[in-house]
């Protein structure tokens, strides 16, 4: 009996050489994070002289009070980023979640024609070109904020997802709402949404985070510099910090001017630009986690 | 009793419109920025004429084609997106799974929460950051790898014109970007098997490897053959993101890492050949809906339940 006790709480045990696993491939995640960091509080010199390390050689604010001395370009590309976020993730998930109802609906006659139209793009797709002559010269979408939002707001894996789960709805509280005279739109709007929430959470947050990752719409369609959002910013400024400085009159005071910033700059801007995202994340992991297992996502 | 009929045939009616108007905004949006974009294929075969528009333009047969596919360019794009995509998807299954049969190691739950959040990490950033972090990394003069391999003596290398490196180096990223997210739906399934199993081999004496090989890898095995296939559906397109930022779009780089995805960017963008970039795309198109029917029937043949449509 003693035996089997001591037997299971081994089995209980996480062996030691799990732990060390996790514990390097989780420096091989946080390393880099912690380089970039580092870098984007260093002198501009070290970093010339001695390059990138896990520890800036001595602390420097300087990348950073050019960055708030100047903070115009940062929090243009934040607004335009929020927006976009804020808008596409509800625009997209109210349109996602109507075309799931419909189609979730076995009443529906144009139920299967709708899933086909729905899935084709997945299949066969008019590619970049004739979407990009499309968009600029019809739908003069060049230089407008709609095209950092509607092209590719309807995620078809996400509608299936949430077809998916409307179904799994028992059918008697459709039915009683049904007796009761409801229209299609209060059972929407009033059963089918209020019950759907782990899964309009899960889209809603993989809607969000692919819009606050976005930059290949606006390297397409932005010219403007006013509209340019955060990773796009980001994506100029490697390509060349001088983008970023000449767009930075202000030198803050008690700055040596023969430290113009350059790389502890580009840093501290990819600081400022994912800092915040990184921290709030954690919280949401779960919503992601269920996303890859909520199961059925067919055509 | 005819009444009662009537009404409800106009009750059916009126529901189906009111879900008609409900799916309106999708089916613009998909009209508008899917549909639309396939009538636009036509260019493909004209030489367009900004001016004349889609349709204005003259008819160019299939010299748009010719021009691509006699060029060197054609194989070397297709050779790097097959080739590149195939690594990606063996490495990319083979790390997850075994990334999550460790996962599957940790008994408490809050390790498993910690170290879950952790590797899930890398995919959360976009792939202009992860350009960031790369070129903190690889920068010849500052990057740390130079430093490092000066440190034990070691020739620095500059990593950003030497294109043989790249393959492993994307394959690298690739695995930090994705391995720890890919994991999940396989650490899910193992949650999911009867631990009966693994108990009944551990009393019958199995060691921990001959479980892992005998019980656990066998129930995995049918949703790693979906996800494999379903990645060798997708083998033509590349992830343009990846490619484009994380090369940092280098000539010197392009015959190891230039994939039909960033050519056809190229082509449009910065030479403005609309005829060429359409051919290609269109090129593209066709062969990715062919894989992805293929594979389709194959996944149907295998397990049915799990099929794409």
């Amino acid at each position: 009996m003693a035996q089997m006790v001591k037997k299971k709480r081994r089995a209980e045990r996480t062996d030691l050489w799990v732990h060390i696993f996790f514990i390097l491939f989780g420096a091989i995640c946080l390393i880099p994070f912690i380089t970039v960091i580092s870098a984007s509080f260093s002198t501009e010199a070290d970093l010339a002289e001695y390059g990138f390390s896990i520890l800036p050689r001595e602390w420097d604010f300087t990348a950073y009070a050019y960055l708030f001395e100047n903070p115009s370009v940062i929090i243009k590309a934040y607004v335009v980023t929020i927006f976009i976020t804020a808008v596409g993730t509800f625009l997209g998930v109210l349109f996602m979640s109507m075309v799931a109802y419909s189609i979730s609906n076995r009443n529906f006659v144009l139920r299967k024609a709708l899933n086909w139209y729905l899935f084709f793009p997945t299949l066969f797709s008019g590619g970049l070109t004739s979407s990009y002559i499309v968009n600029t010269r019809y739908l003069g979408l060049t230089d407008s904020i709609w095209a950092l939002i509607l092209p590719g707001l309807i995620g078809v894996f996400s509608v299936f997802m949430m077809r998916t789960f409307f179904q799994q709805i028992p059918d008697s509280l459709f039915e009683a709402a049904k007796m009761d005279g409801a229209s299609e739109y209060m059972i929407y709007f009033k059963i089918a949404i209020p019950l759907s929430k782990p899964v309009l959470a899960t889209v809603a947050f993989a809607t969000a985070l692919g819009k606050w990752n976005s930059w290949y719409s606006a390297m397409l369609y932005i010219r403007d510099p006013d509209k340019v959002p955060l990773q796009y910013l980001l994506q100029k400024m490697m390509k060349n910090i001088e983008y970023l400085l000449s767009e930075m009159e202000h030198v803050p005071g008690g700055v040596d001017l023969s430290q113009i910033p350059g790389e502890n700059l580009r840093m501290a801007m990819l600081v400022v630009a994912i800092g915040p995202m990184m921290c709030f994340f954690p919280f949401f992991q779960k919503y992601f986690v269920k996303g890859m297992t909520i199961g059925s996502v067919k055509g | 009793m005819k009444t009662r009929l009537k009404r409800k045939k106009i009750k059916h009616l009126k529901d189906n419109l009111q879900l008609l108007s409900l799916a309106m905004p999708a089916v613009i949006l998909l009209a508008l920025f899917s549909y639309l974009p396939m009538f636009g294929i036509v260019l493909a075969f004209k030489n367009y004429k900004v001016p004349k528009g889609i349709w204005g333009s003259p008819w160019a047969g299939l010299e748009n084609f010719r021009f691509f596919l006699e060029s060197q360019d054609a194989w070397r794009v297709t050779r790097n997106t097959l080739g590149l995509n195939f690594m990606f998807i063996i490495a990319g299954t083979v790390g997850a799974v075994i990334f999550a049969l460790i996962m599957y190691e940790v008994k408490k739950a809050r390790h498993v929460k910690l170290y879950q959040t952790v590797s899930i990490l890398p995919h959360f950033i976009s792939w202009v950051a992860v350009s960031y972090i790369v070129y903190a990394l690889l920068d010849p003069t500052k990057g740390i790898i130079n430093r490092v391999i000066e440190i034990f003596g070691g020739e620095g290398v500059s990593w950003y014109s030497e294109p043989k490196y790249w393959p492993v180096i994307l394959l690298i990223v690739s695995l930090w970007h994705s391995v720890g997210y890919g994991s999940i739906i396989y650490y899910a399934s193992l949650m999911g098997m009867d631990s009966g199993l693994m108990e009944a081999a551990e009393i019958d004496g199995a060691t921990k490897l001959q479980r892992v090989w005998h019980v656990a890898i066998p129930h995995l095995v049918p949703i790693v053959i979906i996800k494999v296939i379903l990645g060798i559906g997708g083998i033509f397109n590349a992830d343009f993101g990846m490619f484009y930022n994380v090369t940092r779009d280098v000539g010197a780089l392009y015959p190891t890492t230039d994939v039909i995805d960033t050519y056809v960017y190229r082509a449009l963008m910065q030479q403005g050949n609309i005829g060429m970039s359409s051919a290609v795309g269109l090129i593209q198109s066709i062969v990715c809906t062919i894989t992805l029917v293929l594979t389709n029937a194959v996944v149907k043949k295998i397990s049915p339940e799990n099929t794409l449509f």
